[in-house]
């Protein structure tokens, strides 16, 4: 049986060529590829897509999400599936500062839980401060109406000859005590 | 085409039946291969009926068609905006095993919008084709949304598991046309 996991050369040198190339590929930052093997179409077809996949992953670690990601086949999709993911919960963070309580995210694993937790807080939270602005109304209408009773009374007391002759004395005769009597 | 008072396959809600009595050992629920064995078979036998476009066709417009039944039927109550919308669309796709649903953009102004479907019910899972198969789910995002908006849509895949992604990415935008 030909050993199917190394290229199909006799002595090696190709393999240990390639390796060589993309391991540099891999490891380095963004290199132009060896002269040697720029006319390699399919060489360069493998140099252009981990070198566009460095460069989304590069913008991805600077917060840059809206990178375009023009690769198709797996390995690419697991990096758009995370630019994916990182857009939405920004999506979601937008809708919660602009008040809309009633999202939730599901199946990112940690992010799920943190932000969820997050929400279920602000919804705590603004529970509690409606509460206490609904306590604050009802306790400024009561204040109101009282200090409307207290008028009332003032209003209706000092209408009363005592009240009036208290208020004044100057005014003091026998007829306003008369009346009191 | 038949004329509308002639027609024996028009869709009605209550086609969809009354399971719960009629399945009271099975239930509601099926495998999913089943669902993809139908929907793959459709495929084939409309495509070598009448071609590939027009089975794309098909598959959009009967997506447009459930996506509109269901907004109207299951999405209650109606929600008031995009992001309640959003919320309430998340939670029914998800309970009924359709998809996970995320919003990468949204522009409420220009009525643009990037949605993004994960596990989704029709293609996770697929061999890689090159080719994006979600045309039934295109068409079901635009009947939502233009259900919703009162504006048809057109909704486009751009990303899809049969392309080599593991997210379907969905563009929509108001067909002011």
């Amino acid at each position: 049986m030909p050993d199917q996991t190394r290229l199909p050369d006799r002595d090696g040198l190709f393999e240990e060529a390639m390796m060589g190339l993309l391991e540099a590929l891999m490891n380095n930052d963004f290199s132009p590829p060896p002269p040697t093997v720029a006319s390699s179409k399919s060489y360069m077809a493998v140099h252009g897509y981990i070198t566009h996949l460095k460069e989304a992953l590069l913008r991805f670690s600077k917060g840059e999400f809206d990178f375009q990601v023009d690769l198709k086949g797996v390995t690419a999709g697991y990096a758009k599936a995370i630019q994916s993911n990182i857009k939405h919960l920004a999506w979601q963070c937008q809708s919660v500062a602009d008040g809309e309580l009633g999202h939730r995210v599901d199946f990112m694993g940690d992010l799920s839980k943190a932000f969820n937790n997050m929400i279920e807080s602000l919804v705590l939270q603004k529970k509690s401060f409606e509460e206490t602005q609904r306590q604050m109304a009802a306790l400024t209408q009561a204040m109101g109406e009282a200090e409307a009773a207290l008028a009332k009374a003032r209003e209706a007391a000092s209408r009363h000859p005592y009240c009036a002759l208290m208020a004044h004395p100057e005014t003091d005769d026998d007829a306003e005590w008369d009346a009191v009597d | 085409m038949p004329e509308e008072s002639n027609r024996r396959y028009a869709f009605d809600w209550s086609l969809l039946g009354d399971i719960k009595t009629a399945r009271p050992n099975l239930g509601l629920n099926v495998r999913l291969e089943v669902y993809r064995l139908m929907q793959f078979c459709f495929r084939d036998v409309i495509e070598r009926t009448y071609g590939r476009e027009a089975t794309d066709r098909v598959f959009y417009e009967a997506g447009e068609l459930a996506g509109r039944e269901f907004y109207k039927n299951a999405v209650n109550p109606k929600p008031n905006g995009f992001g309640a919308l959003i919320a309430a669309l998340q939670g029914q796709l998800k309970d009924l095993g359709i998809g996970i649903l995320r919003v990468e953009e949204a522009d409420a102004t220009s009525l643009r919008f990037t949605l993004t479907v994960s596990e989704d019910l029709d293609c996770s899972g697929l061999p890689e084709l090159g080719y994006q198969v979600c045309v039934y789910d295109e068409g079901f995002l635009a009947g939502v949304l233009r259900e919703f908006t009162g504006m048809p849509f057109k909704v486009r895949e751009v990303d899809c598991w049969c392309t080599g992604d593991r997210t379907c990415r969905f563009t929509a935008e108001a067909d002011h046309a």
